[in-house]
């Protein structure tokens, strides 16, 4: 075996986390190579470098509600004073994906440039661990290299799984994978799942003009404030998506015109309709089985994630693993970036900074959207019992919303969890318009400990929807969250 | 045939890239070398505005160079924005510049371009 190249941190997987970490690591001086390759999925769909949330994620993923909620924005603008509005308007699949492609690609040669100006070695090869210290690298036409790095960074991310109980069921569905590139519009869609993906597919595609249902197991957002759950639920069903619930799919068959049979079951009866398309979003795997973990003694759980100590060392001593293929960790793209960018400077940089984990913020980009940081109120009540906490409410209405009479006046909601002894804000939730906006200032003042009396000592700006979350008296089981009269 | 040779007036081409050697560094004229990518919205719009300069110039080449199809090419010349354009006069970089121009910088671009 000939070693091709000596490294001294070499970083297998070319997402958010690798990236950053790479970059980071040759700031400081480290020699680095990075290896990326994207295996095509099932039904072929593959992109270029910078991972799940660049190619098929977070970008595409916001740029496509965007079009949405712009499309949505047709009724207002009538209202606004807008003449010759065409309210029967038509969307155009292509023009939207060619856009929304044309980004990817800029932001794919951007990455590549930065990796060549850091002089980061990038490899579009296929990696696997051949020892604890050895990568071997395989090409699109088979070719084979060996490489040699003091420490190895596993930073491989997810793919979407697929159910099991469905024969052949890769080839009749498409998952996130294939949705952001796909050459004609999906049509007719059943969206099987009740994750964020899910609902944000859900929720754009319909926005978009595109008949939508989403086949829900249980509960929706698992893990997520179930409150604000069956709000976002509520406001989707006003949208016009329709959620078929407490049901699991038993079969799909491929029928004339390329469409799908899809039968369910329901509370126990059998149902079946036709689609155009069928998305399936019910989870999401760590993408590690083909890295031959196993013979060179990386531990990973039962579903393929890797255990990692608090400051991301594998159960091998030399072998690092950040990201969404490592257990326990948030699957976000600041969290894994930030990450990255910590352990680069404790191997290379003699720093000592680990991650923190708590109240890192994010957003469900849902058609009405949801930020937020820190407890869920469920999760509140299970550590710290229903006494120790005080729970904030209130529902409130937007005030661009009140040019157009249709808006739905009890959709948006905030709720501020706080706890009784310190009167520390330990749980923040805004369901509104431009959530990840409202939501991301809050997350300083709530790393920094906030109690409720200083956020009620700040002034708030008017008139917006974020300074609601500044002037809540309502206590949830006394008040009733909304405000009465005009 | 002397005065009928003097009468026709010569226009820049635009070639086909097969070979950086030959096309780029082997030419008579001075050449103009366009990197672009299909995804670049700033190169749509250029492109076009290149080919007509180079039909109204009496001594140029134009060739044209996808970056994605020729990436190992893009990288040996470190494109790092699209469109990167050049100008090669007798084998040597002259002149180059990145972006859209505005037109009369990139008539400046072409003035300097010897007409034989």
């Amino acid at each position: 075996m000939q070693i091709t190249q000596e490294f001294d941190f070499f970083v297998i997987g070319g997402g958010s986390g690798g990236l950053a970490a790479a970059k980071q690591a040759a700031s400081q001086g480290a020699k680095v190579g990075l290896a990326d390759f994207v295996k095509p999925s099932p039904l072929g769909t593959k992109w270029g470098l910078g991972g799940t949330c660049v190619n098929v994620g977070c970008i595409p993923k916001k740029l496509m509600h965007f079009a949405a909620l712009a499309g949505e924005l047709r009724k207002d603008q009538v209202e606004a004073g807008w003449i010759n509005t065409d309210m029967q308007g038509k969307h155009d699949w292509n023009r939207m994906t060619e856009n929304v492609r044309n980004h990817i690609k800029k932001l794919n040669f951007q990455y590549k440039n930065q990796l060549n100006n850091q002089e980061v070695k990038y490899y579009n090869k296929l990696a696997e661990l051949e020892k604890s210290n050895i990568v071997k690298l395989v090409d699109k036409d088979g070719g084979v290299e060996f490489i040699k790095s003091k420490f190895i960074l596993i930073a491989v991310g997810g793919r979407p799984s697929y159910p099991e109980d469905i024969p052949e069921i890769e080839k009749k569905v498409i998952t996130s994978d294939d949705l952001f590139w796909l050459p004609n519009n999906p049509g007719k869609t059943l969206i099987v799942g009740a994750s964020y993906v899910a609902l944000e597919c859900g929720g754009f595609l319909n926005g978009l003009g595109y008949d939508s249902s989403i086949m829900v197991r249980s509960i929706l957002l698992r893990g997520f404030d179930q409150q604000i759950a069956g709000k976002i639920e509520d406001y989707m069903v006003e949208s016009g998506v329709k959620f078929i619930n407490e049901a699991i799919p038993i079969n799909i068959e491929v029928i004339e015109n390329n469409r799908r049979l899809v039968t369910w079951k329901q509370k126990g009866v059998q149902h079946s309709d036709t689609f155009d398309t069928v998305l399936i979003a019910t989870g999401r795997k760590s993408d590690t089985s083909k890295l031959n973990l196993e013979r060179v003694g990386v531990k990973t759980n039962k579903n393929g994630k890797i255990i990692c100590t608090i400051d991301d060392r594998t159960s091998v001593s030399n072998i690092y693993a950040i990201g969404d293929c490592v257990e326990g960790r948030p699957e976000l793209t600041p969290t894994a970036i930030k990450c990255g960018q910590l352990l680069a400077n404790r191997l290379f940089g003699g720093q000592k900074k680990m991650m923190c984990y708590q109240f890192i913020p994010t957003t469900v980009f849902t058609p009405l959207e949801y930020g937020c940081i820190g407890y869920s109120e469920e999760e509140a009540i299970n550590k710290f019992t229903q006494n120790e906490i005080i729970i904030y409410h209130s529902i409130f209405k937007p005030l661009e919303w009140n040019l157009l009479e249709s808006h739905y006046a009890q959709a948006c909601m905030i709720k501020l969890i706080v706890m009784a002894s310190t009167r520390r804000v330990i749980g923040l939730h805004y369901l509104g318009p431009n959530a990840g906006e409202v939501v991301q200032g809050y997350a300083v003042a709530m790393k920094l400990g906030a109690t409720k009396e200083q956020f009620d000592a700040t002034i708030g700006i008017h008139p917006t929807c974020s300074e609601e979350i500044l002037t809540l008296t309502a206590v949830k089981g006394i008040d009733n969250p909304q405000k009465e009269g005009c | 045939m002397f005065r009928l040779n003097k009468l026709i007036k010569s226009f820049g081409s635009i070639q086909n890239f097969t070979n950086w050697e030959q096309d780029v560094l082997k030419a008579s004229k001075p050449v103009i070398v366009d990197f672009y990518a299909t995804w670049c919205g700033p190169c749509k719009r250029l492109t076009p505005l290149l080919e007509q300069k180079v039909k109204d110039h009496p001594n140029v080449t134009l060739i044209k160079i996808d970056i994605d199809q020729h990436e190992q090419l893009a990288n040996l010349n470190n494109i790092e924005v699209v469109p990167t354009v050049f100008l090669f006069q007798n084998g040597k970089k002259v002149n180059n510049f990145t972006g859209m121009l505005p037109p009369d910088q990139l008539n400046k671009f072409f003035d300097q371009i010897p007409k034989q």
